[in-house]
């Protein structure tokens, strides 16, 4: 009997077009081929929980996606400045830490809503208004696009949501791009100007596609 | 079952003065994200959109919605209409020199595959203009103010799409 229990010739396979009866090892091999049909098209590549050790986390595993999804939870520093929790690409290892731009929408509670952008700023924009105070966090997802193009530049989106004693809840979103033409090697998640991330799940996914 | 995108299918146009992805809303799903990383064009433009239903594609006066521009070297601009527009304006800007500069889109659709209601977008883009050195990045929502089965969407310009690509997902 030939593959997939077809005599003699077994049907090509394909996602979303799987034909036949399948052992686990055809299930495996399909599936490091990239031909064999599960639907969840948001793949988890790392996950990492803050615990105040250091002030910022690489993520030189991107996989092969043109999106990728990074998402920040209950993030926290150890500082009780606030600042930002932001991103940068990392090109050949090294976290890039100028020639962005991004604009910003910012809405706070107190009724306040104010608008801010570069076109020469040291990253992405992320999570603002980050510090340490109890039940005050931020949270937030951003999409990153091209990351892996080397003749494309690297953008990202954002939206986000924090709350400190200090600035009332408060909303933000907005875009972001490094207009360089390259491959990138990973993404670093950050504490923006000192201390530790304290707390927090920062995880990085990608959005596979089938062409 | 875990919720999570259920990849539907992937469109790609080549030298289009429109692109249409048609047949990409179904009954299985009540909300869909379109993502778009890969856009290319021989000049610079607006993107809008229109969806398309059992007729065809909708050029009437049915779309609302609102939009704000954000740049990275000048205050933001924000338009709207409530019901009179023959498009879903301001998708995103793409600029042409050298491609690398047309970015991200993720569009959530909502309710298209409803004959009882309105569908309803919301989306977040951003582009970059290689001449202006800025930024464009661009939020909003739009209505189709028709209660109506939506079948699948068009996004034009003025100009072609040299290239581009959307990966179409359902949301379970």
């Amino acid at each position: 009997m030939s593959e997939y229990g077809y005599i003699p010739e077994s049907p090509a396979q394909s996602f979303g077009n799987n034909k036949g009866i399948f052992s686990p090892n055809d299930i495996y091999d399909l599936t490091r081929a990239d031909k064999y049909t599960q639907y969840g098209q948001l793949d988890l590549i790392e996950s990492v929980t803050a615990d105040d050790s250091v002030a910022y986390y690489d993520f030189d595993n991107l996989g092969d996606y043109d999106i990728h999804f990074i998402t920040a939870n209950n993030i926290q520093g150890a500082s009780t400045t606030a600042q930002n929790l932001d991103i940068r690409v990392k090109v050949s290892g090294t976290a890039i830490t100028s020639g962005y731009h991004f604009g910003n929408q910012l809405g706070s509670s107190n009724g306040t809503f104010s608008e801010s952008y570069s076109n020469s700023y040291s990253q992405f924009y992320f999570l603002p208004n980050v510090d340490n105070e109890t039940n005050a966090t931020a949270n937030g997802y951003s999409y990153i696009y091209n990351a892996l193009d080397s003749k494309k530049y690297t953008f990202q989106t954002f939206q986000v949501v924090a709350s400190q004693s200090t600035h009332t809840p408060r909303f933000s979103y907005g875009m972001g791009v490094y207009p360089t033409a390259n491959q990138c090697s990973g993404l670093r998640v950050f504490m923006a100007t000192t201390g530790n991330i304290d707390e927090g799940n920062i995880t990085l996914y990608g959005i596979k596609a089938y062409s | 079952m875990a919720s999570n995108l259920h990849f539907i299918k992937q469109v790609e146009g080549t030298t289009v003065a429109d692109f249409n992805m048609t047949d990409i809303f179904t009954s299985e799903f009540e909300t869909y994200q379109i993502m778009i990383a890969k856009w290319d064009t021989a000049n610079d433009d607006y993107t809008y959109g229109r969806i398309i239903n059992a007729s065809g594609v909708d050029t009437g006066s049915n779309y609302a919605y609102a939009v704000q521009i954000l740049y990275s070297d000048q205050a933001f601009y924000n338009d709207g209409k409530s019901n009179s527009s023959t498009t879903m304006s301001y998708l995103n800007y793409c600029y042409p020199a050298g491609n690398e500069n047309n970015g991200g889109l993720v569009l959530t659709v909502y309710n298209p595959n409803s004959s009882s209601s309105y569908t309803y977008f919301t989306f977040q883009s951003v582009t970059f203009g290689n001449i202006a050195n800025r930024l464009y990045g661009m939020k909003g929502i739009y209505v189709h103010k028709v209660a109506e089965t939506v079948t699948g969407l068009q996004l034009g310009r003025t100009g072609n799409f040299d290239h581009i690509v959307a990966d179409i997902y359902g949301v379970k």
